[in-house]
């Protein structure tokens, strides 16, 4: 468990971390979101007693890490942001080595055996670090976090510099270590938050932007009903049909998908849910649905909302995932199943992970 | 402390630094012992210490340069400062590393002695006092160059600075007596005032007490003051780490 209260952290005038509080509980996966110099790494390094804060208190499992330091430290796993490995030894005498920094009691060699098969890093064991790549460096760094079993584990960018295979292993990894693990891990990647974690915190400016599960964070941001349908019918006309349904504010026609076919955006009034009315009216018409979608907004919409301002209009954002969406609007019957769900429920970010380096 | 002691050591032997250490190192005390002992056809390898000080005025350096610069450069200190050690901890495992590597090139002056029991009377005593002196001088000089690796993540800059520091050691003879010939006509007080500082910074002075010992004087006051200077230097090495972390 992780207790944050009122921390900051001030290089001269400059504010890095901005009067955080928040709470992490056993077995969750906390993810920290947010574009880079946003505060993440100063907050890790500061809860794990790397630099200090300014002001406020941190409390690992109830220790703070100011006042007894060594006590808390020894409850946490560290991987930062750029792994800290000494490059002329091996990844055994690496880990080794930290195994007897980190004063452990449990059986150095099967532990280590252990940890080594579990980040799949046993056939570079031998090896000296210097040579090996940015991925198995990550995962050495990952395995140094791991000795000792330590019940909060605290994960700068864990994924950087894997392959995409690596990445899903890894994230599986860090799934399972959540379970009787705390896990903290940040991340600019957001489809890896929204894979991973139980709840999101984005830092903006060194201040907490919002902190909410993944699910309710959408639903939070985006409570009116939007809805993207592509529909086989004559333009003109299935506009009028669906502009004649209660509730309908705004209908849109999107891009042509196939011959015939076009998108339509559909706002409904807040609350209201047109889809049944949709369907009866089109099919009543011998129309025929090819996708039916909730336009709700995904974690990056709401990312990019949250720290560039509210002025960024909603429907813009949803825009911009439009293509990744539409590969996988083959199924109608399975559409308008997920339409029910939102959209940031949908594993449907796999494919687009966008990082956020000022530009998206 | 013991990891971190394991993994230095290890690390300059794993690296050329230690080999190239211990090469200079007896390369040079075998000149001198060459020239000192061989050459004038004597015993006493006074002459052969005396010169022992400038070599390791310039080569301690050398094996302390990257101990903590190269830690805050490799971000490996990130590893070190949030693992369940203490600073003490860290510094001394370090220190205790170059320490050791030290007494391994100090240790071929023993065996001069022995070859030259081959040929003649070895005083033993002053021998044995001037080595274990050369002992605490070293310390002395590998605490100022691990302090000095903390100020900074490059190397090089580690290494000069450490050879720089070294030489105002060795000249605070120099300085103190430029300042003791400072006088002033009719203000006695002022003069005063420049022998007492000439005095003090005497005091600080490496080269005259490590020349007693060559002497063949044993003083102890001249081991406390290098083990003060140990401790003095090594603290400060630890507020560094300290501040870093609150700057």
């Amino acid at each position: 468990m992780i207790e944050v209260k009122n921390l900051s952290k001030a290089y001269g005038s400059h504010l890095a971390v901005n009067n955080i509080s928040f709470e992490v509980n056993d077995g969750e996966i906390l993810g920290f979101l947010g574009p880079n110099g946003a505060g993440k790494s100063t907050t890790m390094n500061i809860l794990t007693g790397y630099i200090s804060s300014t002001g406020g208190e941190a409390l690992i499992n109830g220790i703070d890490i100011l006042k007894d330091p060594i006590k808390a430290k020894k409850q946490i796993g560290y991987l930062p942001e750029i792994p800290p490995l000494y490059l002329d030894m091996t990844v055994k005498e690496y880990l080794y080595f930290m195994f007897d920094l980190k004063k452990c009691s449990l059986p150095k060699i099967s532990h280590i055996k252990d940890i080594c098969s579990l980040v799949k890093i046993n056939d570079v064991f031998d090896r000296i670090i210097k040579n090996l790549s940015k991925g198995y460096k990550q995962r050495v760094g990952l395995a140094q976090a791991l000795i000792g079993n330590p019940p909060v584990l605290i994960l700068d960018e864990p994924t950087v510099g894997l392959d995409p295979k690596q990445i899903i292993e890894i994230r599986n990894l860090i799934k399972r270590l959540g379970k009787n693990h705390t896990v903290i891990l940040s991340s600019h990647i957001l489809s890896e938050v929204q894979a991973v974690c139980d709840r999101v915190i984005i830092i903006n400016k060194g201040v907490i932007a919002a902190d909410d599960t993944a699910f309710n964070l959408s639903q939070s941001v985006s409570n009116d009903h939007r809805l993207v349908a592509a529909i086989d019918g004559p333009k003109e006309e299935v506009i009028k049909v669906i502009s004649a349904i209660p509730g309908v504010e705004t209908v849109n026609v999107g891009m042509q998908q196939e011959k015939g076919v076009f998108e339509y955006e559909i706002e409904a009034a807040y609350g209201k849910d047109i889809r049944k009315e949709l369907n009866k009216r089109i099919s009543a018409r011998n129309w025929c649905f090819y996708s039916l979608r909730s336009n709700a907004l995904t974690l990056e919409d709401i990312f990019l909302k949250i720290t560039m301002g509210e002025n960024v209009a909603i429907s813009n954002a949803a825009n911009s995932t439009k293509t990744d969406d539409s590969d996988k609007d083959g199924d109608l019957a399975a559409n308008v199943n997920s339409a029910e769900s939102n959209g940031a429920d949908e594993p449907s970010l796999d494919a687009s992970d966008i990082i956020l380096d000022g530009e998206v | 402390m013991g990891a971190i002691f394991r993994r230095e050591i290890t690390s300059y032997f794993t690296s050329p630094v230690g080999y190239v250490f211990l090469a200079v190192f007896y390369f040079c005390a075998g000149i001198f012992f060459w020239a000192g002992c061989l050459q004038a056809l004597t015993a006493d390898m006074s002459a052969c210490f005396a010169l022992m000080f400038y070599v390791n005025l310039i080569f301690v350096p050398l094996i302390t340069m990257k101990l903590l610069s190269d830690d805050k450069r490799l971000r490996t200190d990130q590893a070190l400062l949030t693992s369940p050690v203490s600073l003490a901890g860290i510094v001394y495992g370090k220190f205790f590393a170059a320490l050791v590597l030290y007494v391994a090139a100090v240790a071929i002056f023993p065996v001069f002695g022995m070859i030259l029991s081959l040929f003649g009377e070895v005083p033993w005593s002053t021998t044995f006092g001037t080595v274990i002196g050369l002992f605490f001088l070293g310390a002395a000089f590998i605490s100022i160059g691990i302090f000095v690796s903390s100020l900074t993540e490059n190397v090089v800059v580690a290494a000069v600075l450490a050879i720089v520091f070294n030489l105002v050691f060795l000249i605070m003879d120099t300085i103190s007596d430029l300042i003791a010939k400072i006088s002033i006509d009719n203000v006695d007080w002022l003069n005063k005032v420049f022998e007492a500082i000439a005095n003090g910074i005497k005091n600080l002075s490496f080269y005259d007490k490590y020349n007693e010992f060559t002497t063949g004087v044993f003083n102890v006051s001249s081991i406390l003051f290098y083990l003060s200077i140990v401790a003095v230097f090594n603290f400060l090495t630890i507020r560094v780490l300290e501040k870093r972390r609150w700057s």
